[in-house]
């Protein structure tokens, strides 16, 4: 039997002593106070209600939202179409800076 | 994963609060078992496996079968745990470490059993080798099956495992 052979051998010796130790603790421990199935369902009932009724609300704020920024579009679009063309070259060249910002940093941590 | 425990979940996806309540109930039990392998201390395992139980109503229609519904309570219980060592730092206040174990070892004395030598090792290695011997040596998973679960390279899990087996030993001897 060379090194290797003798030292996998006294591993799973090893192992098997730990897995022993392991179930011992299973049988000693405790048993955890496992919730009942009536508190449990009622417990699942109230989070999907709450659950179902916070993704109500998500919505209506999201289509509240989504009228008011395509109302005030509409709204500036036809009083003052200037301001949304500078709005529109604003983004763009904010948008392109930090693009170009990002790759300048990308490359100088490549290079560092 | 058997076909009973497959119409479970598909049920409890599907919205069935009832069938949702019975897997949880049955798998609740193993689920703080080895939550307490995993801590070392009973009290925070409970928590963590109420946390997990939580996750697991909210996630539900999430889960996609490819391992067993055991499996996927013990990654999210695990995942908990790691994210709250890292937010608390825990494990640096040996205190709780130290109350965790002396809450396990008087429950061992209360049953006239020993509190061995291995079960103290293992109580003192980190909890990120711990994990990985414990999923790898007493649950049987593979260093692959590990590396999803703990959303790590599986080479990673082969030399913490080896870290891990090497100083149980270094501590035995």
């Amino acid at each position: 039997m060379d090194r290797n052979d003798e030292k996998g051998t006294e591993d799973e010796i090893f192992l098997t002593g730990l897995r022993q130790s392991l179930d011992r603790m299973d049988h000693v421990l405790d048993h955890p106070s496992i919730p009942s199935k009536e508190y449990l369902k009622g417990h699942i009932h109230e989070r999907l209600q709450r659950r179902r009724k916070s993704m109500m609300l998500e919505l209506l704020l999201f289509w509240l939202v989504s009228l008011f920024v395509i109302g005030s579009g509409a709204l500036l679009a036809y009083s003052a179409p200037w301001i949304v063309w500078l709005i529109q070259g604003m983004s763009f060249v904010a948008a392109f800076v930090l693009v170009l910002h990002f790759i300048i940093h990308r490359r100088r941590e490549d290079l560092g | 994963m058997k076909t009973e425990e497959r119409n479970k979940v598909k049920l409890a996806q599907q919205g069935d609060a009832d069938v949702l309540a019975e897997l949880i109930h049955e798998h609740y039990s193993f689920l703080y078992k080895y939550l307490v392998k995993v801590t070392m201390d009973p009290a925070m395992a409970e928590d963590l496996a109420q946390d997990t139980i939580l996750r697991c109503i909210e996630k539900i229609r999430l889960y996609d079968g490819s391992s067993s519904f055991s499996s996927w309570l013990m990654t999210m219980g695990t995942r908990i745990y790691i994210d709250q060592m890292r937010r608390k730092k825990r494990e640096k206040n040996w205190l709780f470490k130290e109350r965790g174990i002396r809450r396990i070892r008087w429950q061992f004395e209360s049953r006239n059993e020993e509190w061995d030598d291995v079960l103290e090792s293992l109580a003192n290695l980190s909890s990120e080798h711990r994990i990985t011997v414990l999923l790898k040596h007493y649950y049987g998973y593979t260093y692959e099956e590990i590396g999803e679960m703990l959303s790590i390279p599986s080479g990673t899990v082969k030399s913490r495992v080896a870290t891990g087996v090497r100083q149980l030993r270094e501590e035995m001897s």
